[in-house]
């Protein structure tokens, strides 16, 4: 009969001995990158991403059903490092005008955000690889024809994102989510009361997670605060008087009396 | 090192000085030996292009490229022996067209080697006594070698001695270096009347060859070209081609080239191609790298725009900047990219200008700005005396009053509110407070002019 060691003596030499352990992704845990990714400003969400934060060389989606629904805000953070340490961050096909004025608030150096108009599809598409090919950005967010996008294009893309050293995003309409990716990260968005985002990992290199990641988007500096739409002013103010003490408050307001604090108008009186 | 470059007959049409521009990519000190025969000198440029092996790949390219077909390629330590040993018939191959391998020799006893099997004929000064020499028995230069030297000097003259000195390399050996003309300017005439746009790419990578070459031996770089489709009937078709940083580099500039011509619809078939350089600046080399990955960034981000700027047109690229006026769609200044210089220089000189962090432009406090603004502001409908969007908006910050403008006819009367649907989108609102504004509406009407995002 053969004599071997006990299980766990066994599998103890195989993890001292084995090299090879760090290149095999299990599926149970979240895949780490060779190359880190780039902090997101979200702590919550880079503890869910492989790599911890935005992976660069490869193309991230982000799902939302219309523009604007808070996906600039979420990459604001990121934006905001990069075209600091000037490393230029390209935006091909805005849908909207990017407001300058917002973006100056938010510290974004407005020198280093290279915007790039394409209007017909196939442009588009040609104006996406060559970005992807050049390498030369820090970041670039591209936003995608929402009809005429089709998986070999996103393959092509992908494999292009691939000799790229900065993150890249897809942003796209919410039947993408649907549609098969070779995107490794794609995460679908949605807005939440009080200037939270919903961020739902819909692929990632690492188990499945159902409960969406809720962040508080960034505020622009300097301006004055905005406050919970759904809490009746009123009723805020007599809780303020009521409860003596701090400890006496939910965080929601706690978080809506910082806001009011930094109000410097009277909210006006004939909206709801 | 020289090599020698004999043009098969008939594989090139034009006069040998295009191909010698073509060549001059490689070296400076290209000599016109013969109506078919080009003597480069590449001693210098070997340790640039990696060696002589890439070296007579990239040559024999860029020959096929620029339309000679047939090339012999010989290599030789003078220019004499790169000469004959690039004319002479090989033994195991075809006569032209057929093309065969370049002569080259590792050692030095190989060359000698060569050099010792090949014909009498080959040297020029045997020319008139080729009859002589052959019923002599002298066939191949070592068979001339071993002849006396004074009985072959009487018998045909110095001359046949001192081009076999030269080269077996025992005398001296100097060509003079072929200069190109001072102002660029190369036509082809294309082979078919050429009716599709891209279809002029082929005959313009031909003219790029030469114009690389011409730049080279300059050490110039271009920042515009100018090509010009001639038609039967109709004045030329201009196609100009305009790069972010100087460059001499072929296919760059042909890359740039297809991105313009594909956005050309030619009005007439073209049948010749011409190519001037308007604008050549000297240019200095880039230092080749010790680890090849590390190109620069910018380098590769001044190709980039070009090529976005070459396809997407002169409206394709832009930046934006904050602009001190209190309305909204006023606030901002867009500024067309157009090259790399103009991306840099103005994020250089802002270096100087120091901006403190967290520190705001010069707009007083109010409600924050939405990061998007939309183009032209959206009326929306009110219900139950609510503004409507996707549902019914709630107004969460405001109101901010804009009442400015009157000076430039676009008089602005608003009052701007943060608003936030049921789901919980947040827009930036406004209501039109006269019928005056530029928007046509009366009164109260409930604008939506941006998103945050």
């Amino acid at each position: 009969m053969l004599s071997l060691p006990s299980s766990s003596a066994f599998t103890l030499t195989v993890n001292r001995t084995d090299p090879i352990s760090h290149l095999v992704w299990r599926a149970d845990r979240i895949g780490h990158a060779v190359t880190p990714g780039l902090p997101t400003g979200f702590k919550r969400l880079d503890a869910e991403l492989p790599g911890g934060g935005w992976p660069p060389g490869t193309l991230t989606e982000l799902i939302t059903r219309d523009p604007g629904m808070g996906e600039l805000r979420l990459l604001i953070p990121l934006l905001r490092q990069l075209t600091r340490s000037r490393r230029v961050v390209v935006m091909l096909a805005p849908p909207h005008m990017p407001y300058a004025p917002a973006l100056a608030d938010f510290g974004i150096d407005l020198d280093w955000l290279l915007m790039v108009q394409a209007t017909h599809a196939a442009d588009r598409l040609w104006a996406i690889e060559q970005t992807l090919r050049s390498s030369a950005f820090g970041a670039m967010l591209a936003w995608l024809p929402t009809d005429r996008t089709r998986p070999e294009h996103l393959r092509r893309l992908q494999l292009a994102a691939s000799q790229a050293r900065g993150p890249s995003f897809l942003l796209r309409g919410l039947p993408a989510q649907f549609e098969s990716s070779p995107a490794p990260l794609r995460l679908l968005l949605q807005p939440q009361p009080a200037q939270r985002l919903a961020v739902t990992l819909l692929k990632r290199r690492g188990p499945v997670l159902a409960k969406p990641i809720l962040i508080d988007l960034p505020q622009p500096e300097g301006a004055v605060r905005l406050r919970e739409p759904n809490v009746a002013p009123t009723a805020i103010r007599t809780s303020v008087r009521t409860s003596g003490h701090t400890s006496h408050r939910t965080p929601e307001q706690s978080a809506v009396l910082s806001t009011l604090r930094h109000a410097h108008r009277p909210p006006p009186s004939a909206v709801h | 090192m020289w090599i020698g470059l004999y043009v098969a007959p008939g594989s090139w049409s034009d006069s040998l000085e295009a191909l010698a521009q073509v060549t001059l990519q490689f070296t400076p000190h290209v000599t016109i030996e013969t109506p078919d025969l080009l003597l480069l000198d590449v001693g210098a440029s070997l340790q640039l292009f990696g060696g002589p092996e890439k070296l007579l790949e990239r040559l024999r390219t860029e020959c096929t490229v620029a339309g000679a077909t047939t090339i012999w390629l010989a290599t030789a330590p003078n220019p004499t022996a790169a000469g004959l040993l690039a004319r002479a018939p090989h033994p195991h191959v075809a006569h032209p067209p057929v093309p065969h391998p370049d002569r080259r020799a590792d050692t030095p006893a190989q060359r000698q080697a060569q050099l010792n099997a090949l014909p009498v004929a080959g040297l020029s000064a045997a020319h008139p006594h080729r009859e002589i020499l052959k019923t002599l028995g002298t066939h191949t230069l070592k068979d001339l070698a071993l002849l006396p030297r004074p009985g072959v000097a009487r018998r045909f003259g110095r001359a046949l001695l001192d081009e076999l000195d030269r080269a077996m390399g025992r005398a001296i050996d100097v060509r003079i270096p072929y200069q190109p003309a001072p102002v660029f300017v190369a036509r082809l005439e294309l082979p078919y009347q050429v009716t599709d746009s891209t279809a002029l790419l082929f005959g313009a990578r031909r003219l790029l060859g030469q114009l690389a070459g011409w730049l080279n031996a300059g050490r110039l770089g271009t920042r515009r070209l100018t090509f010009t489709a001639e038609h039967d009937h109709r004045s030329p078709t201009p196609v100009e081609v305009r790069l972010a940083t100087p460059s001499r580099d072929p296919d760059r500039l042909c890359a740039l080239l297809r991105e313009r011509l594909g956005r050309i619809q030619l009005a007439e078939a073209a049948h010749t191609l011409g190519l001037t350089c308007n604008d050549a600046a000297r240019m200095g080399d880039t230092n080749v790298d010790l680890f090849a990955s590390t190109r620069p960034e910018h380098e590769s981000l001044g190709r980039l725009i070009e090529r976005l700027h070459a396809r997407l047109g002169p409206g394709g690229l832009w930046r934006v900047s904050p602009y001190p006026d209190h309305r909204p769609e006023a606030a901002y200044r867009i500024e067309w990219v157009e090259d790399l210089t103009r991306l840099t220089t103005a994020a250089a000189s802002k270096t100087t200008r120091v901006v403190p962090d967290g520190i705001p432009p010069t707009r007083p406090p109010g409600l924050p700005r939405p990061l998007w603004l939309l183009h032209a502001p959206v009326a929306l409908t009110e219900r139950n005396t609510r503004p409507f969007w996707h549902g019914p908006l709630a107004l969460v910050a405001g109101p901010e009053r804009i009442e400015t403008g009157w000076w430039d006819g676009n008089l602005v009367e608003r009052d701007y509110f943060v608003a936030e649907n049921e789901e919980h989108i947040l827009v930036w609102i406004f209501r039109s407070r006269t019928g005056r504004s530029n928007q046509g509406s009366g009164p109260g009407t409930w604008y939506l002019h941006g998103l945050f995002g």
